[in-house]
């Protein structure tokens, strides 16, 4: 009986240890595995006062549908005297499903302020993004 | 032996991925970036002024961006022509003028000289060189 307990544990561990990996959550220890997700996108036309789409693309690496449940970006400061402060991205409001091994578009309404300084010209803000999906 | 088979099969329901619907994060995935333009540093070409009675129609060509696409508005400018002084615009050829033309009415007897300057936002081009000599009659 006892013997049966060590295997039933060691099956529960090992069971932790796959779905840990598969899970891809950030941080935790386990084997390295691909995010489910992975957005890319970007722009190059801005100017003060300005509103357009930031076209974004959606892929997804797993075999199963899956539902967006939030797509975040996160700006940074393009140069110094020209911060991301400038720059107004919208919020991903919509439902999103992506196909197993498949990809899907998406556009947020991106602004620069009518108040960008002349540093501004010319300049690159790096974008960061953080998507999160649930087995469709 | 039961009470282990039950053990192991609620902990492969929980824990192995693709069952049930529980929502996972999956950190940063992914870059991109936000490029912005700027106004060619090209002065534009003079423009040029037609006057009817006391409304001066002032047109000019479009002035581009560094990409070559143009640019949303221009700032026009209103000199006295004698003494070089800066005027006040009058409607509707003051603030913004987001086409390349625009009619200046109730302008005031005397000879004037005009310039436009690209504009976005509060980018500002190079301003153009005067017109030709605008005179408007009493």
């Amino acid at each position: 009986m006892r013997l049966l307990s060590a295997v039933a544990a060691l099956a529960l561990a090992a069971l932790l240890v796959v779905a840990l990996a598969q899970s891809g959550a950030p941080g935790k220890a386990g084997p390295r595995v691909r995010p489910a997700l992975r957005v890319t996108g970007g722009l190059r036309s801005l100017y003060p006062g300005v509103r357009k789409r930031l076209p974004l693309v959606v892929w997804s690496n797993r075999g199963f549908r899956i539902r967006v449940v939030s797509l975040t970006v996160r700006v940074g400061n393009a140069r110094r005297g020209c911060g991301r402060k400038y720059l107004r991205v919208g919020r991903f409001r919509r439902r999103l499903v992506v196909a197993p091994h498949g990809f899907r578009t998406v556009d947020l309404p991106v602004t620069m302020l009518p108040g960008a300084p002349d540093a501004c010209k010319r300049a690159t803000f790096p974008l960061r993004f953080t998507v999160r999906g649930r087995k469709a | 032996m039961k009470g282990i088979c039950l053990l192991l099969s609620v902990g492969a329901a929980l824990l192995l991925p693709g069952h049930g619907d529980a929502a996972w994060s999956v950190g940063r995935t992914g870059s991109g970036k936000i490029g912005s333009k700027t106004i060619s540093t090209a002065a534009p070409a003079a423009p040029a002024g037609a006057v009817s009675s006391h409304d001066v129609t002032v047109t000019w060509t479009a002035s581009h961006f560094a990409d070559g696409t143009n640019v949303p508005s221009y700032i026009v400018k209103r000199y006295d022509a004698i003494t070089n002084a800066l005027q006040t615009t009058l409607s509707a050829c003051s603030g913004n003028v987001g086409a390349t033309s625009c009619v200046e009415h109730a302008v005031p007897t005397g000879t004037w000289k005009y310039t436009v300057t690209p504009a976005a936002g509060i980018w500002r081009g190079t301003e153009s060189a005067k017109s030709a000599n605008v005179v408007v009659l009493i």
